[in-house]
């Protein structure tokens, strides 16, 4: 079945849409009984009434295949049925096929009521009794034609059930890649958060100091803050661009099911093009380490104590590009809210754990702190990210687990 | 003949004065078991029409036939009619849902009994004797019941608030309460 297509093949009219085999055994179906009642007809000289009516129900069999509409659709089921009925004692019972095919047509349809069905069939056994009491047809004959016409209500309701279930499981498909959509565009409004807020803040107080060099007259001073915030202009420009590829080519990083950084990587040689645009190539994003984070802090004018393995070299891939963006959204939050005061990382190992700490005094939270959590959350291990006061300071603690490959090479040397 | 149609007409009475009778004031409605009085009646009445020895003839299929369309007619219309209302406290088998059709529904009856009458003695004077025994107006009663469920089965409220579902599956407490899966 082919999934938002919005074209159920087991729910269209008719017609093109429906196999090939169905189309051409119910071709055979409309010839074979037509054959027969022209050729029974024939030797029985049936009077006109049941040529005509006969007739009828045929094309109507014949309507079916070609009905693309509802509307022709249930009209074809409903003369089938009425027209077959009328002329089923008269042929010996031969017209009950188109009847039966009728209401096996009536019962599968979803825009009909499911007893519509059920009551065709107990109208066409009135008529058929009705007949058979006139011509004097034994209530066997009756009762046997009132069988096939009980199997044609069950085969049609069969049909019915077989209907909506593909209907619910599309449904459910449908509602899935909803929720799958709305979970990318909320990582993708994280992303874009995080990069933007990050470059463009820094790129504030960059140029605010260049401003104020200017105002005290050194030139040169303010000339290397401007070739730095045009480095991080240019770093923001590459890492946009970065998440907004991401997010065209539909291969997003999703830890949880590809933790391999090869994904990470995959939409495609994106770095490299941007690297092109850098005027310092040391920090690459998807090789991310909080060295480069920590340099451009300090460049920022910011004071930073650092302490312990800042490359990180104990993570994996994912882990440890989930800890660069919470920490540069931890710097980013100390340089807008706490300016000029000094901030602290320390990156412990503990065991099989590690242990990623920044604080600095008295900030505030906002979007970035939801987004913290959501990308932790969003590793599907045990790391743990925790952001909140702590007497006069704002600590941001992360918690992870070891790689393994790594915990592997530094016990072997 | 007239002594057994008295007693079937009898016995026909009383079932439907008390089904009436229950038209016209709340009942609780257990959304799981609207299907269980049609299918009892069923049962009942195919054990005893097999226990009858008449002859079917075509004019008792005729009769029967009509009927039976006439009694899914006047169910049908019975579910469409039906209101709703859920109370706050539950009664003692934990149901808050009650349902009423009020006087219309108890008209639908005297109908359906009329017309049951009057089958009975056109088609007992066309010779269709099938038509008058006990079980035959069991079957048709529970037709008439079968197919105000399968109305009610889909219009019943679904949820704590009484609001109209359009899916019996997602009744709160993950209790099923559909009987079976038709729209």
């Amino acid at each position: 079945m082919t999934l938002l297509s919005g074209q159920d093949p087991t729910d269209l009219p008719g017609g093109r849409s429906r196999s090939a085999t169905a189309w051409g055994l119910n071709a055979l179906g409309v010839a074979v009984v037509a054959f027969w009642f022209v050729k029974n007809g024939l030797e029985q000289q049936l009077p006109a009434w049941v040529w005509v009516v006969g007739a009828v129900a045929l094309a109507a069999w014949a309507l079916r295949e070609s009905g693309r509409t509802q509307r022709v659709l249930v009209v074809a089921g409903v003369v089938m049925i009425v027209a077959g009925s009328l002329t089923v004692v008269a042929t010996d019972s031969l017209m009950v096929v188109p009847v039966i095919v009728g209401i096996v047509l009536l019962g599968a349809n979803l825009r009909v009521p499911v007893w519509v069905a059920a009551v065709a069939a107990v109208g066409a056994v009135v008529v058929i009794a009705v007949c058979a009491t006139v011509e004097h047809a034994s209530v066997q004959f009756v009762l046997g034609t009132s069988g096939g016409l009980l199997l044609g209500v069950l085969i049609g309701f069969s049909r019915r059930q077989f209907r909506i279930a593909a209907d619910r499981a599309q449904q459910a498909e449908r509602e899935q890649q909803r929720a799958q959509l709305l979970a990318d565009r909320s990582r993708a409004s994280r992303d874009i958060h995080d990069v933007l807020a990050h470059s463009l803040g820094g790129l504030v107080l960059q140029l605010d100091a260049v401003e104020a060099l200017l105002e005290a007259g050194r030139v040169d001073d303010a000339t290397k803050r401007a070739g730095e915030a045009r480095t991080l202009a240019a770093d923001g420009l590459a890492e946009a661009r970065r998440a907004v590829h991401a997010l065209r080519d539909d291969a997003g990083p999703d830890p949880a099911t590809a933790p391999d950084p090869a994904v990470r990587t995959s939409p495609a040689d994106v770095p490299d093009a941007n690297r092109a645009s850098r005027t310092s190539g040391d920090h690459v994003p998807d090789r991310a380490d909080l060295t480069a984070l920590v340099d451009a802090h300090r460049s920022f004018g910011g004071t930073i104590a650092v302490q312990g393995d800042v490359t990180l070299a104990a993570l994996d891939e994912a882990h440890r590009a989930a800890v660069v963006q919470v920490v540069r959204e931890a710097l980013s939050n100390a340089r807008r809210h706490a300016p000029g005061r000094p901030v602290s990382l320390s990156v412990a190992r503990d065991g099989d754990a590690v242990d990623v700490v920044v604080a600095n005094p008295l900030t505030g939270g906002g979007q970035g702190l939801l987004g913290m959590h959501e990308r932790f959350a969003e590793l599907g291990s045990s790391a743990t990210v925790e952001a909140e006061r702590s007497d006069d300071e704002f600590v941001v603690a992360m918690h992870l687990p070891v790689d393994a490959v790594a915990a592997a090479e530094g016990e072997a040397s | 003949m007239s002594v057994q149609l008295l007693a079937n007409v009898l016995i026909g009475v009383a079932l439907v004065g008390f089904l009436g009778y229950r038209q016209t004031t709340w009942q609780y409605l257990d959304p799981a078991r609207v299907w269980r009085t049609p299918m009892i009646m069923a049962i009942v009445g195919v054990v005893v029409l097999a226990q009858t020895s008449a002859t079917v003839t075509t004019t008792d299929v005729v009769f029967l036939g009509i009927e039976a369309l006439i009694t899914i007619g006047v169910g049908l219309t019975m579910g469409t009619i039906t209101r709703f209302r859920t109370v706050a406290t539950p009664d003692r088998k934990g149901r808050t849902i009650q349902s009423r059709t009020g006087w219309l529904g108890a008209s639908l009856w005297i109908v359906l009994i009329v017309v049951r009458i009057g089958l009975d003695v056109l088609g007992g004077h066309l010779g269709a004797h099938l038509l008058t025994s006990t079980g035959t107006i069991l079957l048709v009663l529970a037709l008439n019941r079968a197919a105000r469920a399968l109305v009610i089965d889909q219009r019943i409220p679904r949820g704590d608030r009484g609001d109209r579902g359009d899916r019996g599956d997602r009744t709160p407490g993950g209790r099923t309460t559909r009987g079976m899966m038709v729209r």
